[in-house]
């Protein structure tokens, strides 16, 4: 019993040493279709592998915050990966991740309730590299705590979201991109019954190397939809230095 | 081996007090709406205080006694304390009754160069602390509960099959028989145990009955005893003694590695790995320490076993020093051992690293927390997903979304006031903690009944509600508008 176990670790071994090759191994990183937006990032498609930051104060616009980034994470949690959301789970219903193409059960849910508590987790899960996504929810970031986390997911190219839910000061930060989401009536066309489909306003407040701005945007058949006349971006911020 | 304690109680809270070392001592009760004499120590009996006397008679024959009360459980409690750290020196122990502890000493003697050694180190550990005990090794249960209570010395050993010679001379109560049968007994004069075994079976089975002669064969060893183990014996377990106590961390750890190293060569041997395990430190001074870990899928990998404890060793306090590590393996599950492939690693829920990492998270933040939601075959949307925090479970595609649902939702939903013109329509404008949300579109309603079999309960009507502002809520009805028992609005979440 005992020999056969071992021939068989050993025979793993050498197919192991024969045939790996790490770079196969690196999975395909997916695509975000989030159509003009993408225009505004450095290398024209949404960055992965980094921190996004998302801030709110009020309740309708956290759960605007919190659709948008699972539209996001529709795109991301392809091929049975996996995503981790830490916050309060009491508020969430797993099964409203339908909508935007997550099984929930391919999502991790970790409770947590202090800010100090997230950050520890989050830093802890962004450093495994099988996770495609950590969404966390918090409160207060400064800038050490973001600059760690930005450091734990150098290495495992996992992208990390932070919904920063009422904060009480307006902090420096080291995410990549910082965002703000807003409701806006829901998209429908012209003389249909009911309430449409979900539709964002969608500021992007910071993005590195690249252009902000701001659109509306609206989540219909599980993508992305524009929904405003193409080429409005808001111009780039003057920056001025001295 | 049997032990038995003379006077537990009282040697226990003269353990707690000491000043009252060498004091008369009682232990009250309550028994027929008087205080009697619960137990009474060595003292107390030399003075002439008996067990069930009054306690205004013990205070008139000794004016300075000390009278104390205990939980009228108490006994148990402790033997079950001193079971438990026998542990250390055997996996099968026992509590007996109130007085005493049983030990299956099988396979173990010989660890302590033989069963005198044996008896008197476990013997003289329980004096040392306070304890007055009479042990006693014998083949069978009865002969050994026997011998430690009525045998001649305080520790006592019946050689192999001599159970019989032995307790020959005891007293009939050394059966451990009924009080009836007993004084039975004594009125025939059958005083000694000895003259029972040479009587004709038949006699005594129609005076005492079928137990009576089974109580003799159970002390001869013919009719199996049993006795119900403190803690069941773990199939997967090693213990490490140390020679001297330990006290530091370092030393804690080699012990983790030893023992681990031991544990994981079998379970690989088996092909079975570890989802749950503990790790109990024996304190010289008898306390018991114990780390627990658990695992998300099964693993045998020694390292990350040990990162696992690694974490929660701060959490033992040595004391005086640690004499005994044992590590069972509480939960033990077949290893998944299915072909690797290579090029398209498992990314996924399974993947070997996730599973890593909880492990990990687990051990610090608690394995409660953290969860995952498979599909609950219920209609009614707050029942239609099950939390779980078996994390690594596969799940088939059984998730069905029949209406909008929000993913923002409150803990408990909020009662909101309303404005409806037009019953079974959406309403118009609802107040919300104060504030006052217009209405501009709507859809709905969303009937939920509760099922048949749950006959009490009213419907829910869902609506999903839109502000000016854009904001989309979540609302419901609960009962009929204009039903007698009256109807009530909530705000059960918000929209994305």
């Amino acid at each position: 019993m005992n020999g056969k176990h071992e021939i068989i670790e050993q025979l793993r071994r050498d197919i192991r040493s024969l045939e790996t090759n790490r770079s196969c191994t690196v999975r395909q990183p997916s695509q975000v279709e989030l159509g003009p937006i993408n225009q505004a990032f450095q290398d024209k498609r949404f960055p992965l592998g980094a921190m996004h930051e998302f801030r709110c104060n009020e309740m309708k616009n956290l759960a605007a915050t919190q659709g948008f980034i699972a539209a996001i994470l529709g795109y991301l949690l392809k091929d049975g990966t996996a995503g981790v959301w830490i916050g309060p789970v009491k508020t969430m219903l797993p099964t409203a991740l339908l909508h935007y193409g997550i099984k929930p059960d391919h999502v991790f849910f970790v409770d947590a309730s202090s800010d100090k508590e997230v950050l520890y987790i989050m830093e802890e899960l962004l450093k495994c590299p099988d996770f495609v996504a950590v969404v966390g929810q918090l409160r207060d970031l400064d800038l050490t705590a973001s600059r760690r986390l930005q450091i734990a997911l150098k290495q495992s190219h996992v992208t990390g979201f932070i919904i920063r839910y009422q904060p009480r000061r307006q902090q420096a930060t080291s995410s990549y991109c910082k965002w703000q989401i807003t409701t806006l009536p829901g998209f429908k066309e012209p003389d249909r019954p009911g309430v449409g489909a979900f539709h964002w306003q969608v500021k992007l407040e910071k993005t590195l190397y690249g252009r902000p701005g701001s659109w509306t945007m609206a989540w219909k058949r599980k993508h992305f939809v524009s929904t405003q006349s193409p080429a409005t971006y808001a111009p780039s911020v003057h920056r001025k230095a001295g | 081996m049997s032990i038995y304690f003379r006077f537990l109680l009282t040697d226990w809270l003269t353990i707690r007090q000491p000043r009252l070392k060498g004091l008369p001592l009682v232990i009250s009760t309550v028994s027929r709406g008087r205080m009697v004499v619960r137990t009474v120590n060595e003292v107390g009996i030399q003075k002439g205080i008996t067990t069930g006397m009054a306690i205004a008679d013990a205070r008139a024959r000794i004016p300075g006694v000390e009278i104390h009360e205990a939980k009228p459980d108490m006994e148990h409690i402790l033997l079950r304390g001193i079971a438990r750290w026998c542990i250390a020196y055997t996996p099968v122990a026992a509590v007996d009754e109130l007085d005493g502890i049983m030990l299956d000493i099988s396979g173990c003697a010989h660890l302590w160069g033989g069963e005198t050694p044996y008896l008197i180190k476990i013997l003289s550990t329980l004096y040392q602390l306070g304890y007055k005990v009479n042990g006693a090794i014998a083949d069978t249960i009865a002969a050994a509960w026997a011998a430690a209570r009525f045998g001649h010395e305080r520790a006592m050993i019946i050689p192999p099959g001599k159970q019989e010679q032995t307790l020959s001379s005891f007293p009939v109560e050394g059966l451990k028989m009924d009080e009836t049968i007993i004084t039975r007994l004594r009125k025939l004069k059958l005083n000694r145990i000895g003259m029972l075994f040479s009587m004709p079976r038949g006699s005594l089975h129609t005076r005492f009955g079928p137990g009576f002669i089974k109580r003799l064969e159970q002390i001869r060893g013919t009719i199996p005893e049993s006795i119900v183990p403190v803690e069941l014996p773990v199939e997967y377990h090693e213990r490490l003694p140390c020679l001297s106590p330990i006290v530091s961390a370092a030393g804690i750890e080699i012990a983790i590695k030893e023992l681990l190293q031991k544990l994981c060569k079998r379970l690989y041997q088996e092909q079975k790995g570890i989802r749950k395990a503990s790790l109990t430190c024996y304190r010289v001074d008898g306390h018991l320490q114990k780390l627990e870990i658990g695992t998300v899928r099964p693993t045998h990998q020694e390292t990350h076993l040990f990162r696992l404890f690694e974490l929660k060793i701060d959490t033992i306090e040595p004391g005086l020093g640690l004499e005994m590590f044992v590590l069972d393996a509480i939960h033990v599950e077949e290893l998944n051992n299915k072909q690797e492939t290579l090029w398209t690693p498992v990314v996924g829920i399974q993947s070997q690293n996730i599973a890593a990492t909880f492990d990990l998270l687990a051990a610090k933040v608690g394995s409660q927390r953290i969860y995952r939601f498979v599909p609950n075959q219920v209609y009614l949307p707050e029942y239609s997903f099950k939390r779980t925090t078996e994390l690594t479970a596969l799940v088939g595609d059984q998730w069905s979304l029949k209406k909008k649902l929000p993913f923002l939702i409150l803990p408990v939903p909020k009662p909101i006031k309303v404005t409806v013109p037009v019953p079974d329509y959406p309403p118009i404008n609802f107040i919300f903690e104060g504030k006052l949300y217009e209405v501009s579109t709507a859809d709905g309603p969303w009937r939920v009944e509760k099922p048949w079999w749950i006959q009490a309960g009213l419907l829910q009507d869902y609506y999903i509600v839109e502000d000016n502002q854009g904001a989309r809520y979540s609302i419901f009805r609960v009962g009929h508008i204009g039903e007698v028992t009256g109807h009530q609005w909530f705000l059960y979440g918000y929209y994305a």
